[in-house]
């Protein structure tokens, strides 16, 4: 025994070194299935707090920028409104039987973006304080941005769609064929929608937008459009190469999706999975 | 005066992170490069740095980092392992002289050449175990490859001139 202790002692780097090592990959390949029980990431009140005070002081130089997006965002807005007066068979979806809107949205501030690495995260200075929740979808003015996945009292962290294990069904607009995006994670402007089957007859520029299947997503959210398309060699799908809508390299403010019965869809859903079983 | 070079060591180091993580890492130049220069602090540690200081602390910073990029535990992944591999590569680059009067890998005592050698060395180790851990599913070694070697480039360019920089302001001084 006395042998044994000083044999590790005499050899504790390497012990050191092995264990470090199996906690830090321990961390890694546990981070996407272990939702809030990790202080590792940039919502924990550290890290957020350096994030937000540098933005803060970044916001002054991102003043004009950010005003040019609020007022053709506002543009659009007063549209929509103009749009609202005449009968329109569309805006139905996004409201139930009342006339309440199904999805609201809170307003957010990115403070951490990157979009060039191979797995790409968004850092928002808003949490569950301000009644953010785990898996709902995060939207700009101008498209999709991906999905909570962390969330401490005043911070969240964002899956972007520039990930490589996001994923999200997505309809081609006009003929409602299905397909789902996936990020090949070489270029921060374009995305893949793969394992679309028999997408008729199809058009560069055509608008990709969410489908009413997705969990985390409103229905009809724009995308991007088509660049080129094609099968893959020994494939039945086809693959699009899509032009994101959503400039994630000037990422300020985004909305992230309130879905008042999230809850409700994921048990259910759930329990037919169980039943399944 | 071996604490007040430590304690300068350590303020050094938190302007290192800070560096990383609010200039470099928003930065995102390009998918194919994307710079990592906290290293550096792990390079200019002095030789003789016992390893029970040097892994946890390769540890701790590694997380650290981490944690701003949301990368859980890959950047300890490989500080930890550069830490550990540092002796042995040390070793690897003694210069014909050997490390006579020499306690720290410093431009200014072992030259550029040297400096740029092992820091490339460092760097490159690092950056593939990151990258590795990064893209899992290896489905273009190609792209992989690119990506490290140019990043690894950058990065030793970058860390070079920081060293060029302190050494130099440390001789005016």
């Amino acid at each position: 025994m006395r042998s044994f202790f000083l044999f590790i002692i005499r050899h504790y780097a390497v012990f050191l070194f092995l264990l470090l090592e199996f906690i830090s990959l321990y961390f890694v390949f546990t981070y996407n299935s272990f939702h809030n029980t990790l202080f590792i990431n940039s919502a924990n009140s550290a890290t957020g707090n350096v994030l937000n005070t540098y933005g803060n002081f970044q916001d002054y130089f991102a003043l004009r920028e950010v005003n040019d997006s609020l007022m053709k965002e506002n543009a659009l807005l007063r549209q929509q409104l103009f749009l609202d007066d005449l009968p329109d068979t569309s805006a139905s979806v996004n409201r139930d039987t009342s006339g309440k809107p199904l999805f609201t949205y809170i307003p957010a501030e990115v403070i951490g973006n990157s979009f060039t690495e191979p797995n790409n995260y968004i850092t928002l200075n808003k949490g569950s304080l301000d009644g953010i929740e785990i898996n709902r979808g995060v939207i700009t003015s101008s498209g999709i941005v991906g999905k909570v996945v962390k969330v401490s009292p005043n911070y969240s962290v964002v899956m972007s769609v520039l990930h490589s294990q996001f994923g999200a069904p997505v309809i081609i607009k006009g003929n409602n064929v299905l397909g789902r995006v996936a990020w090949e994670g070489k270029s921060p402007t374009h995305i893949n929608v793969i394992e679309v089957s028999e997408p008729g007859k199809l058009e560069k520029g055509d608008t990709i937008e969410t489908a009413a299947t997705s969990k985390i997503f409103p229905p009809g959210i724009m995308v991007g459009t088509i660049e080129e398309f094609g099968k893959k060699p020994g494939s039945n799908y086809y693959t699009l190469d899509v032009k994101l809508a959503t400039s994630f390299s000037s990422l300020k403010f985004v909305y992230v999706v309130v879905d008042p019965m999230w809850t409700e869809k994921e048990t259910l859903e759930n329990s037919v999975i169980d039943a399944g079983n | 005066m071996q604490a007040i070079n430590w304690i300068l060591r350590f303020v050094g180091l938190i302007f290192l992170i800070l560096f990383q993580v609010l200039v470099l890492n928003k930065l995102n130049v390009s998918v194919y490069i994307h710079p990592y220069v906290y290293p550096m602090f792990l390079i200019l540690l002095p030789f003789e740095t016992p390893k029970w200081i040097m892994l946890p602390l390769a540890f701790a910073v590694g997380i650290t980092i981490d944690m701003f990029n949301n990368t859980a535990g890959m950047h300890a992944a490989a500080c930890v392992f550069i830490a550990y591999a540092r002796p042995w590569l040390i070793k690897a680059y003694t210069p014909i002289t050997g490390y006579e009067n020499v306690s720290n890998p410093s431009i200014s005592q072992l030259g550029v050449v040297w400096f740029a050698l092992f820091t490339l060395t460092v760097i490159f180790i690092h950056h593939t175990i990151y990258y590795l851990l990064q893209i899992f599913v290896l489905n273009d070694l190609g792209f992989l490859f690119l990506k490290i070697v140019l990043s690894t480039l950058v990065s030793t360019l970058l860390i070079v001139i920081f060293a060029f920089l302190f050494a130099k302001r440390k001789a005016n001084r």
